[in-house]
């Protein structure tokens, strides 16, 4: 009997001990380690989202934002015809496990951030940031920026009502 | 796209939280919300499913119950 007070003690310490202390996996903070540091063109996450991918296989997020005229014809057209002014930016992550939903995950670090510009009919311009601070780069070998450009172009736009 | 890669699907749900402590005090300082499906149907048959919420975000209360990490900066 004495035993099982004494252990009834223990366990009351110990939950008081859970209930005071703090859990680092629930602190409040921002997920500083997803912040895109160094100068961009512009701020993705000032724009709409157009759509998202997972890449399991290279361990990544993506997803693409867009400015106001690049995100009203991509909810509106199926064809990737962007017009002048249209400005995609895609923001691609590293994966890390998510401290506070088993089984899920957030971002990491940035991985690389890509513009895609309209600046003429039929005129796109391919920028490529990476690295910490972000650097613009030339882009990744054997990958044509034109080419990498209409692929971003041609993704359709996620659904939302 | 190539193999391996999961692009967004099929719309499902839009849930929210809004943070009010006075006007949603009952329920922890925050409205809940939930709409399914393209039509946007409100999930619940009344007020009382904000309690599947609470219950659930319950293990972060000493986080003002938010659950997701938003990224800093350049918000």
């Amino acid at each position: 009997m004495r035993g099982i007070w004494v252990l009834g003690c223990a366990l009351a310490i110990g939950l008081a001990g859970c209930e005071e202390g703090v859990n680092p996996r629930v602190v409040t903070r921002f997920n500083t380690d997803a912040e895109m540091t160094g100068n961009l063109p512009s701020n993705p996450l000032a724009g709409g989202v157009i759509t998202s991918w997972i890449d399991r296989q290279g361990g990544t997020m993506s997803t693409m934002f867009g400015n106001d005229v690049a995100v009203k014809y991509a909810r509106g057209s199926a064809d990737a015809n962007y017009p002048v002014g249209a400005v995609l930016q895609v923001v691609t992550w590293a994966q890390q496990e998510d401290p506070r939903w088993f089984g899920g995950n957030i971002p990491k670090g940035t991985r690389a951030v890509e513009f895609v510009t309209v600046t003429g009919p039929g005129v796109t311009e391919y920028q490529r940031y990476e690295g910490s601070p972000l650097k613009k780069v030339a882009g990744v070998q054997g990958v044509d920026p034109a080419s990498r450009a209409a692929a971003l172009m041609g993704m359709r736009a996620a659904v939302m009502p | 796209m190539r193999r391996g890669v999961v692009k967004t699907g099929k719309f499902v749900q839009v849930e929210l939280m809004i943070k009010d402590a006075t006007k949603y005090a009952s329920t922890e300082g925050w409205g809940w919300g939930r709409w399914r499906g393209t039509e946007l149907k409100p999930y619940g048959k009344d007020a009382g499913f904000q309690n599947e919420c609470t219950s659930c975000h319950a293990p972060m209360r000493k986080n003002d119950y938010v659950y997701t990490m938003p990224i800093g900066g350049q918000q």
